[in-house]
């Protein structure tokens, strides 16, 4: 076992903060502290091009009198770097106009759950190092052997985090988490295959599987077809339908709704609050402790993340709700998500496309969505690396890639059918929160126009 | 090298500049940031101890058989004020040092990071390194082959009038508020208003040694100020929204002080009321007039990534994308209409990618990528320039941290202005069926440039040579070449503007990339615009309607 000795223990950051705090004269103090190394390859061309590693630990000081706060991020930690640091957010908040959202520490002390995001092994530098050389020159054999070019990323973190204030609450936190995604193109460019796995535990990687999939897509979309523009039957793979629902999820503000300037807002002041917005299958939900997907146990300040609800049986359940909007408005506050789980059906993708026998076009993974209209939550986009017509199930054949137009919510009311959830990452949103999302069947998806590329 | 030749400058943002308490202060930790320091500097160069550091790191690699080795010794700081409607909601100042180590050896890459800069974290550091790169060089058929560079001792540092970390802290909260509070009184009965501002400045301090010799000060200041106003109507639960104009160049404060924030202010106010009841604009071909405040991004977009090097050699396939550019057709490829005129420059006025030096240590040029429509160069790095067949790089490496590794990354990249004379005015008389669209708001593009979709801010109607009413729902669908072989119509140099961006994102980790691109108005024929609410499966004939 050899964790990097640079990386810092939670005891270590508990000793640190306690230092911080002790530096400061202001009315209170609030220093959140993350210590982490990561470490990861890439190749491309059939080959490893470059690599790299860092670690690092940073302090996030914020020091507040009255409604004065001052903020400063240092990642000098010796007694005249951090004393420096404390004195700076003292000297900004002395400076600061009054500050009327500024909230203070959490008082109380509150009790959290204790999650598994944390693999020892993962989280040992040498042995990672070797095995993600094994994994990207397995890639390349497996390209080789089929005249494909491939490229991939593999990348391992880990994060030991921590958050002190000045009223005596301290709380840490430390996990483990590692990507590997990989393309294969042919030889001539025209065409394509991906695939992406997430996992909290290196050994969990499927990265073989990664590797068979991404081929047999460039294997399978070879000749594409040119269909027409317009409104289809769409399968969604779950890290396609990862994207969309992070997307749906961020959106869920109560602030932005109750002020009137998000698609869950309402006339005259209203919310969607409680509203069925989507299909009453769709039920989407946090849970830090989830075996699969376990995520961080704090949020804001410290506030405990709990089981919450985001949409169930189709009605909206919460918003997320900063603490100062809590408290304003007399609710309670939630923390953002600590991960994203969407309950599907019974059956694994591969089972449930040979069982359920759906219809329509096969998406393997979007690129670039941007926001177009945030009234109607519209997004645009592209399909990349495996669009396919499928019929009883099957892939008839690939397709040409499209730009699309439309709205997660849209996506989320047009769900006819799911397969069971599996842990998996969006390829252009974020993939540090872990997900569990099954792959989709919706009766209608609007794909704009024709894109070129491959 | 002694460090005496570093005090050259010293008074260019002395002591007497100081305006306020919290200055005098960053001046007196910026005095003792490194620990190492015998003594205290007048400025946050590397110290003696620490350049001897990185003489004794690169001689430790090359003791390990590394065949070349850099590091990077840099500081970056950042200071934001953020303000949203009356209050100002946040004031932050962040710093961060550290050390990447970049080695060959075996013909292969190793990098590695730490903030431990000293001798004991230094050089597990580069054992890390030299342990990475032997692993890799299995994996690696051709051994890296960089072209040569000078040596260079040198220093650079962004030419900034008034250096915004000696701007206090309170003056730039009362900046925001004052700007607010122009805002808010202009606000329309009936109306709600949001309004959040950000003003940013960012700081590199950066000291790069090589195994060659080179060893490169330099310090670049950016400054990155923004305003949003959302405009809503709470009896129909509608709201609109618009960004001021305003984008982060490579200055100092005296960018945001000459800022026309005052004559753009009330329009903006105005524009985002308007929009709540705009016409919906008729989907259809528009002759397209895109001012500079919108057009740079569709600059970068399409002709700033397709021309990376990197893309078109498969580099990127797994993340940002490959390019329609093929390796074959470097150079030799028409790329639009006569009028188009492309020049890279990492020396240009302003630019966010503006430095001496990129973080291969290669002195920085400005040269031509598109003559009269046709591509002539492609950006390049110094492990790059052979594919090309040249034995020079264009000096395009840039790391966003220390912690990062360098890689290929766009310069500014600048479409050239019409010789001949043309207004905005003249533009607009001689359009007859168009749309005017300024700002950006949405903007996707595939993985190898060809299909983009694009949104600005404001658009008004163009008819018979006549600016006409503002059009809302506005989104414009093309393809790189057909686009920019559709442009017939380019402003001069006196309508010429400077766009550009802190976040441009490319490679895996992604790293964020600053740049500019300047341009004056330009007019595009027969391009697809498509209205943004009709774009919806259950908009589209209502036969998916959701049922229950």
């Amino acid at each position: 076992m050899a964790i990097n000795k640079d990386i810092l223990e939670i005891s270590q950051l508990e000793s640190l903060s306690k230092k911080i705090i002790g530096f400061s004269k202001s009315e209170w103090c609030e220093v959140s502290l993350s210590s982490g190394h990561s470490a990861n390859l890439r190749f491309a061309a059939n080959m490893v091009t470059t690599s790299g590693s860092s670690v690092n630990t940073v302090v996030h000081i914020t020091c507040a009198n009255g409604k004065k706060s001052g903020t400063v991020t240092t990642n000098d930690l010796s007694d005249d770097g951090l004393s420096r640091a404390v004195k700076r957010a003292e000297e900004i908040a002395s400076l600061a106009p009054d500050n009327d959202e500024l909230m203070p520490p959490l008082s109380e002390k509150p009790s959290y759950k204790r999650s598994a995001q944390f693999d020892d092994s993962t989280a040992d530098a040498s042995y990672a190092a070797g095995e993600r050389a094994k994994i990207a020159d397995k890639a390349i054999k497996e390209a080789k052997a089929r005249q494909y070019i491939a490229a991939g990323f593999l990348d391992t973190e880990v994060t030991r985090f921590a958050l002190r204030n000045s009223k005596g609450l301290f709380i840490g936190d430390q996990k483990t988490r590692t990507t590997f995604s990989t393309t294969m193109r042919n030889e001539d460019g025209s065409s394509s295959g991906w695939n992406k796995r997430a996992a909290q535990a290196f050994a969990r990687l499927d990265s073989e599987r990664a590797i068979n999939r991404a081929a047999e897509k460039c294997a399978a979309w070879q000749s594409p077809k040119e269909m027409d523009p317009g409104v289809y039957k769409t399968i969604l793979e779950p890290s396609a339908a990862a994207d969309l629902v992070q997307q749906f999820i961020w959106s869920l503000n109560a602030r932005d709704a109750e002020e009137g300037r998000s698609a869950f807002s309402r006339p005259n002041g209203g919310t969607a609050l409680g509203e069925k917005v989507v299909n009453d299958k769709v039920w989407i939900y946090s849970n830090p402790n989830h075996p699969l997907v376990s995520g961080s146990i704090y949020g804001e300040s410290g506030l405990p993340t709990e089981q919450i609800d985001w949409v169930k049986d189709g009605k909206i359940a919460n918003f997320q709700r900063s603490r100062y909007w809590a408290q304003k408005t007399g609710a309670k506050p939630v923390p953002e998500p600590a991960n994203i789980i969407m309950e599907g059906g019974t059956q694994l993708p591969e089972d449930f496309m040979a069982t359920a026998k759906p219809e329509g076009l096969l998406i393997t993974s979007f690129w670039y969505i941007r926001d177009v209209d945030n009234q109607t939550l519209l997004k645009t986009g592209l399909t990349r690396d495996g669009l396919f017509w499928v019929e009883n199930g099957e892939i008839k054949h690939g397709v040409m890639n499209f730009r699309w137009n439309e709205s997660p919510i849209t996506m989320l009311k047009n769900i006819t059918d799911m397969s069971k959830a599996v842990v998996t990452a969006p390829r252009d949103g974020s993939d540090r929160i872990p997900m569990l999302i099954p792959m989709l069947v919706v009766s209608g998806f609007n794909y704009a126009s024709l894109s070129d590329a491959v | 090298m002694d460090r005496r030749i570093f005090l050259k400058g010293a008074l260019a943002t002395g002591a007497l500049a100081l305006t306020g308490l919290d200055s005098q202060f960053a001046r007196a930790a910026k005095a003792q940031w490194n620990p190492m320091n015998a003594l205290p500097t007048e400025l946050s160069k590397p110290s003696l101890g620490e350049q001897q550091l990185a003489d004794q790191l690169i001689n430790y690699a090359r003791s390990l058989g590394a065949s070349y080795c850099d590091i990077r010794m840099s500081r970056y700081l950042s200071q934001s004020v953020s303000a949203r409607d009356n209050t100002v909601t946040g004031i932050s100042d962040n710093e961060s040092y550290g050390i990447g180590i970049r080695v060959i050896k075996d013909g292969s890459w190793g990098f590695t990071a730490t903030r431990n800069v000293n001798e004991e974290g230094g050089k597990r550091a580069v054992d890390e390194a030299i342990a990475m790169a032997a692993a890799n060089a299995k994996l690696r058929p051709e051994p890296l082959d960089l072209v040569p560079v000078d040596k260079v001792i040198a220093e650079w540092k962004t030419p900034i009038k008034s250096n915004p970390f000696e701007v206090s802290f309170k003056q730039r909260a009362e900046f925001l508020l004052t700007l607010h509070a122009l805002a808010l009184g202009a606000k329309p009965a009936g109306k709600k208003m949001f309004i959040h501002s950000s003003l940013t400045a960012g700081r590199e301090e950066k000291y790069f040694a090589s195994s060659e010799g080179s060893k490169i000060w330099q310090e670049i200041t950016r400054i990155d100020p923004s305003t949003h106003i959302t405009m809503s109507d709470p009896k129909k639960g509608e709201f609109a929204s618009r960004s001021l104009f305003v984008l982060p160049q490579g200055r100092g404060m005296e960018y945001v002080e000459n800022y026309p924030y005052h004559d753009e202010i009330a329009v903006a106010v105005a524009e985002a009321s308007e929009k709540l009841t705009a016409e919906s604009v008729k989907s259809g071909k528009y002759d397209l007039i895109l001012h500079p405040t919108h057009l740079w991004l569709t600059i970068h977009e399409s002709i700033g990534h397709p021309t990376e090097l990197d893309r078109i050699y498969g580099y990127e396939a797994n993340f940002a994308g490959t390019s329609f550019l093929r390796k074959k057709d470097v150079k030799d490829f028409t790329y639009g209409s006569d009028l188009l005129n492309v020049v890279a420059d990492r020396t240009q006025d302003g630019g966010l990618a503006t430095c001496g030096y990129d973080d291969d240590g290669v002195a920085c040029e400005s040269y031509d990528l598109i003559k009269k429509g046709e591509l002539v160069g492609i950006q390049t790095t110094r492990e790059q320039a052979r594919m090309v067949k040249e034995d020079k790089s264009h000096g395009q490496s840039y790391a966003q941290g220390w912690w990062n590794v360098p890689f290929q990354r766009m310069p500014n990249v600048s479409l050239q202005p019409n010789p001949k004379k043309m207004s905005l005015d003249d533009l607009i008389k001689d359009t007859g069926n168009g749309i005017l669209i300024k700002g950006n708001s949405s903007y996707s593009i595939d993985q190898q440039r060809y299909n983009f979709q694009f949104t600005g801010q404001v658009a008004y109607a163009v008819k018979n040579g006549k600016l006409g009413g503002m059009l809302r729902d506005v989104a414009y669908q093309a393809t790189t070449q057909k686009f920019w072989k559709s442009m017939d119509g380019l402003c001069d140099q006196t309508e010429y503007m400077l766009g550009g961006a802190m976040n441009d994102g490319k490679g895996e980790p992604m790293q964020s990339n600053p740049l500019s691109h300047g341009c004056p108005p330009a007019r595009f024929s027969g391009i697809q615009v498509i209205n943004t609410k009709s774009q919806s499966a259950n908009s589209k004939g209502g036969m998916l309607d959701y049922e229950g």
